[in-house]
């Protein structure tokens, strides 16, 4: 689902609930004896099945095992570091490979899978990928210790931004990192 | 009066004045992401760290306080459990203020490791804030267990969670409030376990140095953290369920066999909830991402709907009169259904691929906080208020209500839309390529003035209402 | 005469593309041709045409890495692959197919059938060595071999998927066979951080990351405070009876 209709679907359920409160609220100004109990059995396995279908749709799009099956045509080293992202197609494994991939712009290919192999030298980050539009389309942690793998096919060209999206401190809001996609 | 309502005043009156600075704090960060203010990137994640730690705080204790006060229907409540929790508590949030105000600690609410050791804070705030943290762990875990002891000695185990209806039998009964309050309590204990073994952790690596595994660490945080908020928000149920019905007229709500399930599944599920945190750390076995969306669709829909069908029944046709402690109580509901729907979209994790860390958090969390658990608890302390002066604040009931709910959903919604826009949550200034972000926080931070609006001249009526059961003979 | 032109040529690749194991991701690797120690005659696609392959080259006559190293290997993998096969080959030109077996033998490869044990042919091998990034030098005086010593692998349509050079944390070695495997591993620890609690162990049997007593330490929380009320309980009761 998009970030569109996930506010759509949001916005159309919050209108409902707020619909049946309101009818409840106006049906509390006349008093009358009434009981609603053989409902609540219904109300019950109604919302259970709501669950189970629900779940049922949603589990098999999971994002972490996206494109494990294809080779992919690239492969993207990325530290991050308080507060900056480094992205390299060599390992990044030191304190000078990480100085020496800073600021350098990657272009990667339109309509291939890339990998991006997701870790951080000090607290954790939040590799954010935002396409040309502004728009969040994947993202992974990057936690010390620990390597992610993130694959991605990028199908709109232009400038990528790579943000933070884990508060990392002070100057979190400008850790960024860019690379072009043609 | 008792010496259990001059500390439930107490509480209230505590409550009430760190509230709207609370609130002032977050129109603060809104006015700067909107550009109008320019405040230094250190001040403003110290107000936003202090902002989430005090409303945390202040609507946890203020939850609990409205339990311990009405659990004294039912069972033999000592005071001395709740007085040390509130000593602990005002320790606990004294040295809180010094570390992040004197001493520059800028963690953010839920201090993930191993930020507090890489942040530019004095070296001496990381200590104070986890000894505060310490503090405010210890006291409301003797207050807990006080309230639990209370339970237990009239309700044994297996009868206080409501077993007996479980399996069909109708006596003896167990009351809801007391089913809730339990249950929530047993699973609220878990929280501050977690948060001893957190917090010895971190004093192990502040200590000697060595460092701790990050995953491990970031499971213990949301294990004490998300449990917690969310523990809280059951508390504010437990309330509604043992005052709705009077306000409304209406007999006592009793244990149905469907709300003992649903509050049995509650205890357990809670716990695996807070998985959802860590969707994006494809680290976590995947196994396990998989049990939290499970969990987190579990743990609030059986309370959610034997709630608002409750709820719903109670008011229908019952020709009941709308003061403030119902109306809160029934935009409480309404609204932590609609935060809730706003928390299962954001907890399939195919959707918080996208909308994780996004201003999709602050806005569902903010609606069953602002809008749900806070309004639980402003109908326990208007309901208070009432009991001990008789007056039930009608001449404010119009313009509070209308601002308070108004100016929060205006500023929830520009949450909504600013996250499903991709705002980040957490950023002082927005970059440029998220310019969506700054127009959404002029709009809320409005909204929230609104809010502030409602809340000040409200607090001036409860606190001069308390003041006197607390100075009354 | 055969061999000096062959070093020749090697030492010809920068050193810059020697280094890093990002440049030669996902390069094709040539079809070579080489005698496996069964006498058979085959090439290096043939090999890879039912399984992806962990493959090695030594030499059979090297008094420094390569047996320790073929030996550190059979210790982190084992001597019998699922799912993937192992090649080794000799790169040596003085090496011939008796020195090979020998090898296999004195490592305790009795069964050809576990690992594959070759010799290349030697015209090919060049361009193999380029490929791979391999860096061998002949050493006059000790008239012996300075090498890399590395392990690689080539998936199914002969794409050289990972290369890990030097002696690596076994852990890094089964992450490699999972690559071969075709298995996605999502996520995996980076080797040689100290933490004192660790969430993952590897299973050096399996190759598979099974958890460990941190996360166990979840667990903590709720059994202790189930334990608590039962005590609450108990108490509470022991002390009405009296
Ligand atoms: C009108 C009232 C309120 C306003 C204006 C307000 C405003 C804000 C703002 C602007 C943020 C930062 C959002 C961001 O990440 O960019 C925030 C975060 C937060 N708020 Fe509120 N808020 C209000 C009420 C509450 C209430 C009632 C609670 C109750 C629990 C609460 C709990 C939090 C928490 C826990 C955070 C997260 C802090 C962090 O990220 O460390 N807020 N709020
Ligand atoms: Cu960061």
């Amino acid at each position: 689902m998009s970030q569109g209709t996930i506010l759509m679907l949001f916005l159309i359920g919050a209108f409902i609930i707020a619909a049946v409160f309101w009818w409840f609220w106006q049906s509390s100004k006349t008093a009358a004896p009434v009981s609603a109990e053989p409902l609540r059995r219904w109300v019950f396995v109604g919302l259970v099945g709501f669950v189970g279908i629900f779940t049922a749709l949603t589990l098999s799009r999971m994002p972490y095992f996206l494109y494990a099956s294809e080779t992919p045509a690239r492969v993207i080293h990325v530290v991050g570091r308080q507060f900056a992202f480094a992205l390299s197609e060599r390992p990044i494994e030191t304190d000078g490979d990480y100085a020496a991939a800073l600021g350098q712009t990657l272009v990667l290919p339109l309509g291939q899978v890339v990998e991006f192999r997701v870790t951080s030298f000090d607290v954790n980050h939040g590799f954010a990928l935002y396409a040309p539009n502004g728009r969040i389309v994947a993202q992974v942690q990057a936690m010390p210790g620990y390597i992610n793998r993130l694959r991605w096919r990028f199908d709109q060209p232009g400038e990528y931004i790579a943000q933070c999206l884990e508060y990392c401190g002070a100057a979190h809001a400008g850790m960024q990192a860019r690379f072009v996609v043609e | 009066m008792t010496a259990l309502d001059r500390l439930t005043a107490t509480w209230i009156i505590t409550v009430s004045v760190v509230f709207p600075i609370a609130i002032l704090f977050g129109i603060l960060m809104r006015l700067n992401q909107a550009n109008v203010l320019e405040l230094s990137s250190l001040t403003f994640y110290s107000l936003m760290t202090a902002h989430g730690l005090l409303m945390v705080g202040i609507w946890f204790v203020m939850s609990m306080a409205g339990v311990s006060y009405l659990l004294q229907r039912y069972v033999n409540v000592q005071v001395w459990p709740a007085t040390v929790g509130y000593v602990l508590t005002l320790v606990g949030v004294g040295l809180l203020l010094a570390a992040i105000f004197g001493g520059d600690l800028h963690t953010g609410w839920y201090f993930l490791y191993p930020l507090p050791f890489y942040a530019r804070t004095s070296e001496w705030a990381t200590l104070v804030f986890l000894l505060s943290l310490g503090s405010l762990g210890i006291g409301w875990f003797i207050w807990s267990l006080g309230l639990l002891v209370a339970i237990l000695r009239r309700y044994p185990l297996t009868q206080a969670l409501a077993w007996q209806h479980l399996l069909g039998k109708s006596t003896p009964e167990t009351p809801p409030f007391i089913l809730i309050t339990t249950t929530t309590l047993l699973g609220l204990i878990p929280a501050f376990i977690a948060a001893v073994i957190l917090l010895g952790l971190f004093l192990i690596q502040y200590a000697s140095g060595a460092t701790q595994d990050a995953l491990l660490m970031k499971n213990l945080t949301f294990f004490f953290g998300h449990t917690l908020v969310n523990e809280m928000l059951y508390f504010g149920i437990a309330t509604l369920y043992e005052l709705f019905p009077a306000l409304a007229g209406k007999q006592p709500y009793k244990t149905k066999p469907f709300v003992a399930l649903a509050w049995n599944l509650v205890l357990v599920v809670v716990w695996t909830a807070y998985f959802h945190h860590l969707y994006m750390d494809f680290v976590q076995p995947t196994v396990v991402q998989y049990i939290g969306q499970l969990a987190s669709w579990i743990a609030p829909i059986p309370a959610v709907a034997v709630t608002t069908f409750s709820v719903l029944g109670t008011v229908y046709r019952s020709g009941m009169k709308w003061w403030l402690a119902p109306t809160f109580f029934f935009a409480g509901v309404m609204f932590w259904i609609i935060g809730g729907l706003g928390a299962i979209l954001d907890a399939i994790v195919a959707n918080n691929f996208v909308l994780h860390n996004t201003l999709w958090v602050p806005a569902h969390f903010h609606t069953y906080n602002l809008l749900g658990n806070v309004l639980f608890s402003l109908g326990f302390i208007t309901w208070f208020v009432r009991e001990k002066s008789g007056d039930d604040g009608s001449r404010l009931y119009r313009p509070v209500t209308t601002l308070y709910l108004l100016g929060g959903v205006g500023f929830v919604l520009a949450f909504y839309i600013a996250g499903s826009l991709s705002v980040m949550r957490r950023v002082d200034k927005y970059p440029a390529f998220v310019s969506d972000g700054h127009l959404w926080a002029l709009v809320g931070g409005l909204f929230a003035l609104l809010v502030l609006a409602a809340v000040v001249p409200f607090v001036i009526y409860v606190l001069r209402r308390c003041w006197r059961v607390v100075f009354s003979a | 005469m055969l061999a000096c032109s062959v070093f020749g040529l090697i030492s010809a690749i920068p050193l810059w593309a020697q280094l890093n194991e990002g440049h030669y991701y996902l390069r094709k690797i040539p079809d070579v041709r080489l005698v496996l120690a069964t006498g058979e005659q085959t090439t290096l696609y043939s090999l890879i045409r039912s399984h992806s392959i962990l493959l090695t080259l030594f030499s059979a006559r090297c008094g420094g890495l390569c047996s320790p190293y073929l030996l550190y290997l059979k210790q982190a993998i084992g001597t019998t692959p699922q799912g993937y096969a192992v090649v080794a080959l000799s790169f040596d030109p003085r090496d011939r197919l008796e020195d090979v077996r020998a090898t296999a033998q004195r490592l305790g490869f009795t069964d050809h059938s576990t690992w594959r044990w070759g010799l290349l042919l030697q015209e090919h091998v060049p361009r193999l060595l380029t490929a791979l990034g391999y860096s061998v030098h002949y050493d006059s005086t000790r008239r012996e071999f300075d090498h890399s010593i590395m392990l690689c692998v080539l998936d199914q349509r002969g794409n050289l998927l990972r290369r890990m050079e030097g002696f690596q944390d076994p852990v890094l070695v089964w992450d490699l066979v999972r690559e071969a495997r075709g298995e996605f591993v999502l996520s995996y620890p980076i080797p040689g951080t100290d933490v004192a609690l660790r969430c993952f162990e590897l299973d050096r049997e399996t190759g598979h990351w099974r958890l460990s007593w941190g996360m166990a330490l979840l667990l903590v929380p709720p059994i202790s405070s189930f334990a608590l009320a039962i005590t609450l309980q108990l108490l509470i009761g022991l002390r009405r009876r009296r």
